[in-house]
């Protein structure tokens, strides 16, 4: 339904497409992660994602949302999603919170091989992986 | 989700937002299909209703109606139902949890989409099928917490006719019946003719390959190459 994976078109159009979240394993590593999860909005603000959702505020880049004031209402099991249509943004990102060695789960959305690219790139090796097998039944 | 009829002055503004189409125009005033109605909260908080008619009524947190806003508003606190969610933290958390380990697939399937929805007990359909082969179902996920019993992949009956936006089944399988549980949910699914989306949660090979695409290719199974990668930042980070 609102899966990243499941988002159909030509491979083209997921060229310059990713989308990032990252959150805590609930019941192992989320007591006390909220500055982790403050950082990485950090970090994905000032690289400039192309829109970036909040089940905590309720809004959106488009709607207006404002980034002190989300940063502000993390809580410990605070989701971070976002997107972004620079590889280059994503490389950063991730970049930055290897080096933070912030320790929350991250997961990125895209063509496979460039997903693969980037975490070579990085100096990252993927972990497992979402599949979508597409869409059974009939209205 | 109701809409309260003293005050509703008729203007229709609420109807395009319900991904449910369950707000209907009547001659003065607006009412909501209470059968219809997945409580996924989206009228009460986007509407600007000029009148502040819609409120959500005390019946819509009473056992077994609460399992439709658990399973359709992604804002929900699930205190009243032991229920989290709609399923678990899937790939996104798998480097830490290892839930997903070398020589098991992850599986998913999700019934129903905004516009049509699905009842509880149409998820049986492929459960009961699903239970023959013995799948163990996924004990966090709370589609399982409302199984009569998870062995037989029967719902309970007082949630059956409950109708929520969708409802996430997991399970994980061995590899090697990867074919045989893959083949049958795929016969299952076009006799049955239920909607649902589906998924597969694999790790990778040590050389970063996925074995898992070809054999899938080999019984007709297309992957989409758009793909969600958990990149390993996890910390701890365990491998299995
Ligand atoms: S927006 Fe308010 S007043 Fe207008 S039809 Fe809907 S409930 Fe009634
Ligand atoms: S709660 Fe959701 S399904 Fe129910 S009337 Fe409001 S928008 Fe429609």
């Amino acid at each position: 339904m609102t899966h990243s994976m499941h988002r159909v078109g030509s491979d083209e159009s997921f060229q310059e497409d990713y989308v990032v979240m990252s959150r805590p394993a609930m019941g192992i590593n989320h007591v006390g992660c909220t500055p982790k999860i403050q950082r990485t909005l950090e970090i994905i603000f000032a690289e400039g994602p192309t829109n970036i959702g909040s089940l905590t505020t309720q809004e959106n880049m488009t709607m207006g949302l404002d980034p002190q004031k989300l940063i502000a209402k993390t809580e410990d099991n605070s989701p971070v999603m976002c997107c972004f249509h620079e590889r280059s943004k994503v490389v950063n990102v991730l970049k930055r919170l290897k080096e933070e060695e912030l320790g929350l789960s991250v997961v990125v959305t895209g063509l496979l091989d460039n997903v693969q690219s980037i975490c070579q790139e990085v100096g990252l090796t993927p972990h497992s992986v979402n599949i979508s097998l597409g869409f059974h039944g009939q209205d | 989700m109701k809409i309260n009829q003293e005050l509703c002055v008729g203007c229709g503004q609420c109807l395009p937002y319900c991904p449910m189409g369950a707000i209907e125009r009547g001659k003065d005033t607006s009412r909501i299909n209470w059968d219809e109605c997945v409580e996924c909260g989206i009228c009460i908080r986007q509407v600007k209703c000029p009148v502040k008619a819609i409120y959500e009524p005390k019946e819509t947190l009473e056992w077994p109606r609460s399992v439709r806003k658990v399973f359709s508003d992604p804002t929900s606190k699930h205190e009243n139902t032991g229920v989290r969610g709609r399923g678990t933290e899937e790939v996104k958390t798998n480097d830490v949890t290892a839930r997903f380990k070398r020589g098991f697939f992850g599986i998913a399937l999700e019934f129903g989409r905004p516009g049509v929805g699905t009842r509880l007990g149409d998820v049986e359909m492929i459960t009961k099928v699903l239970a023959e082969e013995e799948i163990v179902f996924e004990s966090a996920n709370p589609l399982t917490f409302l199984m009569e019993d998870p062995r037989t992949g029967i719902i309970k009956a007082d949630v059956r006719n409950e109708k929520v936006l969708s409802g996430i089944v997991e399970f994980v399988i061995p590899q090697e019946n990867l074919e045989r549980v893959c083949t049958k949910i795929v016969d299952t699914a076009s006799k049955a003719k239920c909607i649902f989306s589906w998924t597969i949660i694999t790790r990778f090979e040590p050389d970063g390959t996925l074995p898992v695409v070809a054999r899938l290719e080999n019984i007709g199974i297309k992957t989409s190459k758009n793909m969600k990668v958990n990149v390993g930042l996890g910390r701890p980070l365990r491998e299995d």
